[in-house]
């Protein structure tokens, strides 16, 4: 895989919801700085639209697991989201069950990336 | 800021969201701050300010999809409308940028030289008009001819909702009991599940229900308070009697017989009298009779309101924001679609416009034109008018205001849809030959069809001095409206030679003329007019001293004119006139044809007392004045 080539839709699919919930993990966030933060964090690969990002946040919103308050001080209406108690306890749990997943994907994953000659 | 480029983007969206203002107008916020904010750190970064735009809002994605996805959030069902829209939307919402953004301030934050664009649409070309532009047609809401329920204004949207539970929904939204002839709707092949879509904002309710029963084939009519929903055949046999006192415009000069001739022509029909089945009239006095279906009694009603207007124009049945349509058609609006399908290029000038328009999608597949049917079109500073033509006319579609909207059609279909409009043209028309060369002009100067040169097509009609009824087209209608404008405003320049009256000396002058008529009629008028015009300056009538002038009249018999009638009529008329010839109605046997003798007046006088003259035939004409002295119509007399 070459550096700059961005993930296929199909590996985000499953794990976009729980990346969302841990970049809101430290402290509240809005739409563009969520944004940012997936971005920079996979390095550029990693390129949600908006027209992706904010169906989710709305869907995390709706399920309870984010909760959001408007603020005025920059002169627009902007929309901060935060995690709520249910959204960290659902970040935890299935945050542990990726990496129990993800360790198995690896090992079964392993061999053929060794064997596999890496084309440019 | 950048806010208003993305103001576009958002409004096509919010379009689409099937929410409620409050939730739609918080997304919008949230989507707003998201998009200045990606917009401001690309400029900051150096993109040039026009690829700052387009990338922000590339990144949105295609509006209707992201509608699509809240929506959904919000609601189980989506509306198939959304669906149907592509990626292309977004790639229109980026083209209405690069328009838009002339009248936009400068960017604060990059300061490259102003676009070619921004500099083309700063003088946006007006379509030159030499002629003034003329007063807005007026019109006789059919809103005011339906039941009390069906003008209510309601504003109502659905989609894939089963045909029996939308009009259960209708009948509890307007509180009518509603009637929906399920054997019928059977017959015809739709099942009370037919799924069905319709939208309309605050209108009268009656206007939803045309446009959605349109593709159907579905049609209503109210009896007793009910409104019952059937098939559009079951409807147009439905007739039922109803009765208009005319008194008042008999008093304006129209007749009994002009008045039935201007409801068969100008109205739907069917009529018995010319299409040997449908509707039926018969006057009694002052009152009409009629038989017809429940659409074309309103039809009737609107015809007979605009009648006794004196609207310069006044569509007789016409819901009044076709008005606002067509006049909005004329505002200027510059269009950049690229291979975007027809329906969202209808999509964003919507948006654009705030105006309904809608696709009659049945006629278009019968067309052969499917909603997305890729258009290109690059114009600005143009009408609408001339977009619509520009976009539409390739593929043999036109826009006609209907129901309520604006709908793009086939050209066919809009030539089918004929609409009455009554002039009053009493300030440029002072004669029947002032009348019979403007409906002359009116026929050649416009593209037609008209029945009377084509065999098919518009119909004009002069029922009394200085009105014209026309029933055309929308586009024919239009040039009209042009037309008698440049008429109007050609008159104003130079008055026409005959109407120079306020010149005595010319209006003085002597001139012989010559006048034909039935020869009862001659006869009648020949001992008439002495005694009715210009007393004392006739010939052989007691011509005053004091009166240098001296009229002679006088008259000369021609070859008869003959007359194939309906039975009934020539049974009437030969007995009247064999009664008055002072013959037996002897031969009880029908003719065929009637033999009606003929005469001229050859009158010498002046030009004023020629047109006092040509004022009293009219008014003979009319059945203002019989020249028999007795009761009834004069119609055929010239």
């Amino acid at each position: 895989m070459s550096k700059k080539e961005s993930f296929s839709p199909d590996l985000l699919r499953g794990s976009l919801d729980l990346m969302v919930l841990s970049v809101l993990a430290d402290d509240p966030q809005y739409g563009y700085l969520i944004q940012q933060r997936l971005r920079e964090a996979s390095g550029g690969r990693m390129s949600v639209t908006a027209g992706t990002l904010y169906p989710i946040l709305h869907r995390l919103e709706q399920d309870k697991l984010v909760k959001c308050r408007w603020e005025s001080t920059t002169g627009r209406r902007r929309k901060w989201y935060e995690l709520t108690a249910a959204g960290r306890r659902q970040l935890k749990q299935r945050a542990e069950q990726w990496y129990v997943y993800a360790d198995c994907v690896r090992k079964l994953l392993e061999p053929a990336v060794t064997i596999i000659p890496q084309t440019t | 800021m950048s806010e208003r480029e993305f103001e576009l983007y958002l409004s096509l969206m919010s379009k689409l969201l099937r929410l409620g203002p409050e939730q739609t107008a918080s997304i919008s916020d949230e989507l707003r701050d998201h998009f200045d904010e990606r917009f401001e750190d690309l400029c900051r970064q150096g993109v040039p300010r026009e690829q700052a735009i387009r990338q922000a809002l590339d990144e949105f994605g295609d509006a209707a999809g992201l509608a699509a996805d809240f929506t959904q959030l919000a609601r189980t069902r989506r509306r198939r409308l959304i669906m149907r829209f592509s990626l292309a939307t977004v790639f229109l919402a980026a083209a209405a940028l690069m328009i838009t953004r002339a009248v936009l301030p400068p960017n604060p934050i990059i300061n490259g030289p102003a676009p070619v664009i921004a500099q083309e649409d700063a003088k946006p070309v007006t379509e030159t008009l030499d002629v003034p532009v003329p007063e807005p047609p007026t019109s006789i809401d059919p809103a005011t001819l339906v039941s009390a329920p069906l003008a209510k204004r309601i504003t109502w949207e659905f989609s894939e909702l089963p045909l029996k539970e939308m009009v259960n929904e209708f009948a509890e939204r307007i509180e009518m009991p509603v009637y929906l002839r399920e054997d019928v709707l059977s017959d015809i092949g739709i099942p009370m599940d037919e799924p069905v879509e319709g939208r309309i904002n605050d209108l009268p309710a009656y206007l939803l229900l045309d446009r959605v029963f349109a593709g159907l084939g579905l049609s209503w009519y109210v009896d007793d308070g009910i409104l019952n929903i059937t098939s559009g055949k079951d409807a147009d046999k439905r007739y039922t009697l109803d009765s208009y006192v005319i008194t008042d415009l008999l008093d304006r000069g129209y007749t009994v017989e002009r008045l039935r001739d201007l409801t068969e022509e100008m109205t739907e029909g069917p009529w018995q009298n010319i299409d040997g089945h449908g509707g039926t009239w018969t006057a009694v006095g002052d009152v009409v009779l009629m038989r017809q279906t429940d659409r074309v009694h309103r039809e009737v009603a609107g015809l007979f309101q605009a009648l006794r207007q004196n609207s310069a124009e006044c569509y007789s049945f016409d819901p009044p924001i076709h008005q606002a349509l067509r006049s909005q058609l004329d505002e200027i609006y510059s269009v950049d679609f690229k291979e975007v399908p027809l329906s969202s290029a209808i999509l964003w000038l919507e948006s654009e416009t705030g105006l309904q328009i809608g696709l009659a999608e049945d006629i278009l597949n019968d067309v052969g034109v499917p909603a997305d049917e890729p258009v290109s079109l690059v114009l600005k500073g143009r009408s609408l008018r001339t977009i619509f033509k520009y976009l539409l006319e390739r593929l043999g579609l036109t826009v006609i205001p209907q129901d309520g909207q604006l709908l793009v059609t086939s050209q066919e279909d809009a030539e089918e849809t004929l609409r009455t409009v009554v002039y009053n043209v009493s300030d440029v028309v002072h004669s029947i030959d002032d009348a019979q060369r403007l409906i002359d002009a009116i026929q050649e100067e416009t593209e037609g069809p008209w029945e009377d040169i084509d065999g098919i097509g518009g119909l004009t009609n002069a029922p009394i001095d200085g009105v014209l009824v026309i029933r055309q087209t929308e586009k024919v209608l239009q040039e009209v409206r042009e037309l008698l404008a440049a008429y109007r405003q050609a008159r104003v320049i130079s008055p026409p030679r005959d109407d120079r009256s306020d010149n005595p000396a010319e209006m003085a002058k002597l001139e012989t003329r010559y006048y034909h008529m039935n020869a009862d009629t001659a006869r009648d008028l020949q001992k008439q007019l002495p005694v009715l015009v210009q007393p004392g300056t006739w010939l052989g009538f007691g011509v005053s001293n004091e009166i240098a002038t001296v009229g002679q009249v006088s008259m000369v018999s021609t070859d008869p004119k003959t007359e194939t009638l309906p039975g009934r009529d020539i049974s009437r008329k030969t007995k009247d006139r064999k009664e008055q010839d002072g013959e037996e109605p002897a031969d009880e046997q029908q003719p065929d044809v009637l033999v009606i003798p003929q005469a001229v007046l050859i009158i010498n006088h002046t030009k004023a007392t020629h047109r006092e003259i040509e004022q009293l035939l009219r008014e003979v004409s009319n059945g203002k004045i019989t020249p028999h002295g007795g009761a009834g119509g004069g119609r055929g007399f010239f």
